[in-house]
């Protein structure tokens, strides 16, 4: 929520669930817990752990992947994908597990909190 | 974002696009793979994608510094913009050009004069010391070395005191004799100065001791120009006024002798002082030496000041009689005793040229104004298109800020050319005029100077010009009156650049005026005419010879005589504006408490035809004559004011003095003449009292020839030369100069700030006249339509003209009336360059104020029939 672009991400095909730009990220960190991915794969991974609930528009995918790298978070190196062609890879950095688990916590706090808003019998 | 991306943004892009590439056909391959078509499988992975271009555009935004990218846009545009309109961008460049270079070459002269260190090693911690009487107004400038030991003893504060002395000798090395200018200094003068030798060695203390001084330094100068530079110059004899001395040392090519406020003599050797205590030209009250010294590291020049004054109050406790009540030392920074007769006058000039940049700048604004008047379809075009206010006060700024840099460039070459050409014109009217150069400090001014003038010229125009009403400007620009808010400014533009010209141009009336009063100034001589030459006599011929030197003189001056075209000759000891000679001045039946406290003479050794060569009216008594000589009585002749002063309601003819100490016991002069004041120190200090004695009952050390011609003196130079050489052969004549020349050297510094001073009043009366010009004409342009509805109406050509420079002069009034203001608070730092003219002078400030109006008129004069020719059936269509 740091980023803040003046110019509005045009989003021509609005998916359902439209993520929250802070929120991205911690997906993206968590999906590169498991190990390095590409930028395809990451996004597939979020889509399909979710149970494809989160559809993310692919192409907002990148700048947050660049803006991850240039924060030190991610790491990226040239690799050979699975249907054989270049690709770059991402990987999780120290500094990045460590946000990562920042934001985690920020997060449940959050759902949690909102949670007992909405069901304030519990 | 780290900056250095931004360099690197062009690979990244590169990077993101393979990104984007691979993710597109990768997801198009897994959609094959779950049976689609080939062009659905693509179309569905750029569906699912998004913008594709968005995200690479954003992510290269994202790597830009917006506003640097911008500016650069801005500035390309700017350099469009400019290039299609050559003629305003050369008329803005030219006119930034000479304001900034003016003031660059100026800057130049005050850094380099005024700010700049002196040269020797931590100069910042060099003084000058001198004794004076706080009772009497004369600049302190000398001291004894008697009081200097004491003051050496009692002090402190410093790491040297180092005493000098002037001494010239005849050099007759080989060839033609010629008198070289030296010095005699304390062996710790270079020290003290912090200058090391080029070759060679220092003084040691044992040769500065009396009878002991055989050695001399040469300057680098005098090495390269009289001994070829030669490598083996050291231990060589030379014979200076017959005696031996040995070369020990040679300078360094960058040493400047520490120059002497008022003397034009330029050490080109050096030699130690060797006085002691006791010496007769040790006495204290024997003020004829220069003291330079070095402070301890820390130590303020106020400190040393009031240390070396206590010192000072004990040492007159102790000898009373020596010195004046008020005596005491004066303490000056080096640096300001060299330069601070002249920093009021750079200031000046600075400040001049100063003006002289704002007018500059008033006029590329009043341009920039009219240009933005005629774009304004333009700014509402791009305000349509949606630039913001403030894109367009960059873009604006952009244009100015090309203009600046242009003049900026040309005002630096100007400024090239300038400062060689006035440290040539500065070369004998300011002290350190050869070390003036521009360097870094320079170059930071003059960018600085260009980055102002974009403030001045750009903000006021560029913010106003972004005020666009898009509507109004599209609908119709013919019949726009939206120039008028730009005209008011323009008024405002011009009425201020006229203010300052007032001002300028008051300024240097005021200095021409106190110039026009020195030239009228009469010295009590008359100097046209007149050549004049030093004479230095030595050798044993002459030794302790007094008759035989006297007769050198008096056959030279017969043959002198006898070449036609010489009216009458004479000789004379110090020639005024040259140099003086002040001795104590005692009178015989008014013996004082304290000897010191005795009045000051300028004293004049003369021989007989002095007073009929040099003009000056003999107003009692008589003239010296052939028969005041060694033997006869005592004589002496005195000035006017002296006979004034000095004896009061009594007659100062027949009265006894004595000229230098009092001595009760040895022989009494008797006053029989009484002269005309002269002007002896420089043609604006009043005449302090003079006293002349017969050359033949006072031999001085050295003697000036005055011939009074009836051609051009500088054609007789060869004949009075060849007067004295056939006398002998051996003996130098130096420093030719005409009397004329004397007096235009008094005044060097003055002209040099008057010719100055008017030309940036002419500078700036030419700009004004220009933004006059400029209002005018395009007020005329504006009114084009009402102009022509009034001769429709039947306004005749005159009550249009009338209408016109009605304009005009309400500006020229309200500059004119602004000027006259300002000049009044201005003109008084011009304070003592003023000669006899008050600051706010009512007849100067008459005469500048009808100038400007005159130019005013006249510059609007030309608009003003253009209007008059306007054809209604065009106009109105």
């Amino acid at each position: 929520m740091e980023y803040n672009s003046k110019r509005p991400m045009p989003t021509p095909n609005k998916p359902e669930g439209d993520l929250l730009q802070g929120t991205l990220d911690m997906l993206i960190l968590q999906t590169l817990v498991l190990g390095p991915a590409h930028g395809h794969s990451i996004a597939h991974a979020i889509e399909r752990r979710s149970d494809e609930i989160l559809q993310v528009e692919h192409g907002s995918l990148y700048p947050a992947l660049y803006r991850l790298e240039d924060r030190g978070w991610i790491a990226s190196f040239q690799g050979t994908s699975e249907n054989n062609r270049k690709a770059r890879y991402y990987r999780l950095t120290p500094a990045g597990r460590k946000q990562l688990a920042l934001e985690t916590s920020r997060w449940e706090r959050l759902v949690n909190g909102i949670g007992r808003v909405l069901r304030p019998a519990e | 974002m780290s900056w250095l991306r931004f360099f690197h943004r062009q690979r990244l892009d590169d990077r993101v696009a393979s990104d984007l590439q691979f993710h597109i056909e990768t997801e198009t391959e897994e959609n094959l793979a779950r049976g689609m078509a080939p062009a659905e499988a693509r179309a569905a992975a750029l569906r699912k994608f998004g913008n594709a271009a968005f995200v690479r555009e954003e992510v290269y935004r994202r790597n830009s510094l917006g506003a640097l990218d911008e500016i650069w846009q801005d500035l390309r545009y700017a350099g469009r913009v400019l290039r299609q309109s050559p003629a305003f961008a050369a008329t803005a460049m030219l006119t930034l050009a000479l304001g900034i270079g003016g003031n660059t070459a100026i800057f130049t002269v005050v850094r380099s004069v005024v700010l700049k260190p002196l040269d020797y090693r931590d100069s910042g911690r060099l003084v000058k010391i001198a004794e004076f009487d706080s009772d009497t107004p004369f600049v302190p400038e000398t001291v004894d070395f008697t009081t200097t030991y004491d003051l050496r003893a009692g002090s402190r504060s410093f790491e040297n005191l180092s005493l000098e002395m002037r001494a010239s000798a005849a050099l007759v090395d080989h060839g033609e004799p010629e008198l070289i200018d030296g010095l005699r200094v304390n062996y710790d003068y270079f020290r003290t100065l912090g200058v090391d030798m080029q070759l060679g060695r220092d003084f040691r203390p044992d040769e500065d001791q009396p009878q002991t001084r055989r050695e001399v330094i040469l300057t680098h100068g005098i090495w390269r120009r009289r001994f070829g530079g030669d490598p083996r110059i050291l231990g060589r004899q030379l014979s200076l006024n017959d005696s031996s001395f040995q070369v020990v040392g040679v300078l360094p090519a960058w040493f400047r002798p520490v120059p002497h406020a008022g003397g034009n003599l330029v050490p080109e050797m050096y030699m130690p002082l060797g006085y002691a205590l006791g010496e007769s030209d040790a006495c204290r009250g024997c003020q004829h030496l220069q003291l330079i010294g070095r402070l301890k590291t820390g130590i303020s020049v106020e400190r040393a000041r009031s240390e070396l004054n206590s010192v000072m109050a004990g040492i007159v406790r102790a000898h009373p009689g020596d010195y004046a009540r008020g005596a005491a030392i004066a303490v000056t920074p080096l640096r300001e005793y060299l330069v601070g007769g002249v920093s009021t006058a750079m200031w000046i000039l600075l400040g001049g040229v100063g003006f002289v940049l704002l007018i500059a700048c008033a006029n590329v604004a009043s341009l920039v104004l009219s240009r933005a008047a005629g774009r304004s379809k333009e700014m509402a075009m791009r305000t349509a298109l949606g630039a913001g206010r403030a894109r367009i006060v960059r873009q604006l700024l952009a244009e100015c800020l090309l203009l600046a840099a242009g003049g900026g460039v040309a005002g630096l070459l100007l400024a090239w050319g300038g400062t060689a050409a006035l440290a040539a014109f500065a070369a004998r009217q300011l002290p350190r005029a050869d070390e003036i150069r521009m360097d870094a400090a320079v170059l930071w001014f003059t960018l600085a100077t260009s980055l102002l003038t974009v403030m001045l010229f750009g903000a006021a125009p560029a913010l106003r010009a972004s005020r666009v009403n898009c509507a109004d400007a599209l609908k119709d620009m013919g019949r726009t009156t939206l120039g008028r808010t730009h005209h008011n400014l323009r008024n405002l533009l011009v009425t201020a650049e006229l203010a300052m010209a007032f001002v300028l141009v008051m300024g240097a009336g005021l200095l021409g005026r106190s110039f026009l009063h020195l030239l009228d100034v009469n010295p009590g001589y008359d100097p046209h005419n007149v050549l004049t030459f030093g004479v230095y006599v030595y050798g044993p011929r002459y030794q302790r010879k007094p008759e035989a030197e006297l007769d050198y003189y008096r056959q030279a001056l017969t043959r002198l005589r006898a070449t036609p075209g010489v009216e009458s000759a004479a000789m004379v000891s110090t020639l005024p504006l040259a140099d003086f000679d002040r001795r104590g001045f005692h009178i015989q039946d008014r013996p004082l408490a304290n000897a010191s406290d005795a009045p000051f003479a300028d004293v004049y050794s003369i021989s007989p035809d002095y007073f009929h060569a040099m003009r000056i009216p003999l107003q009692r008594g008589r003239a010296f004559t052939a028969q005041d000589r060694r033997g006869a009585p005592r004589v002496a002749i005195v000035s006017e004011s002296c006979a004034r002063l000095q004896f009061p309601g009594r007659d100062a003819l027949g009265a006894h003095v004595q000229i230098g100490g009092r001595d009760d016991k040895g022989e009494w002069l008797t006053i029989v003449g009484i002269v005309a004041d002269i002007r002896t120190h420089s043609l604006d200090s009043r005449p302090n009292m003079e006293a002349y004695l017969p050359q033949a009952q006072d031999v001085n050390f050295g003697y000036n020839l005055v011939a009074r011609t009836t051609l051009d003196p500088l054609r007789l130079l060869n004949a009075a030369r060849e007067a004295f050489l056939s006398v002998d052969r051996t003996q130098p004549l130096f420093h030719p100069r005409t009397m004329e020349q004397y007096v235009a050297e008094s005044l060097a510094t003055r002209r040099f700030t008057l010719v100055l001073l008017a030309l940036f009043g002419a500078l700036a009366l030419l700009l004004a006249a220009v933004g006059v010009y400029g209002v005018i004409s395009y007020g005329v342009t504006l009114r084009t339509r009402e102009v022509g509805i009034r001769m429709a109406l039947g306004a005749a050509g005159g009550d249009v003209l009338t209408m016109v420079l009605g304009q005009s002069v309400r500006l020229a009034a309200a500059g004119l009336i602004a000027g006259f203001l300002a000049s009044l608070a201005l003109t008084r730092f011009l304070g003592t360059l003023l000669y006899e003219v008050h600051p706010t002078d009512a007849v100067t400030s008459a005469a500048v104020a009808l100038m400007l109006a005159a130019v005013a008129l006249l510059s609007s004069y030309l608009p003003a029939r253009r209007a008059t020719r306007i054809d209604p059936m065009t106009a109105l269509r």
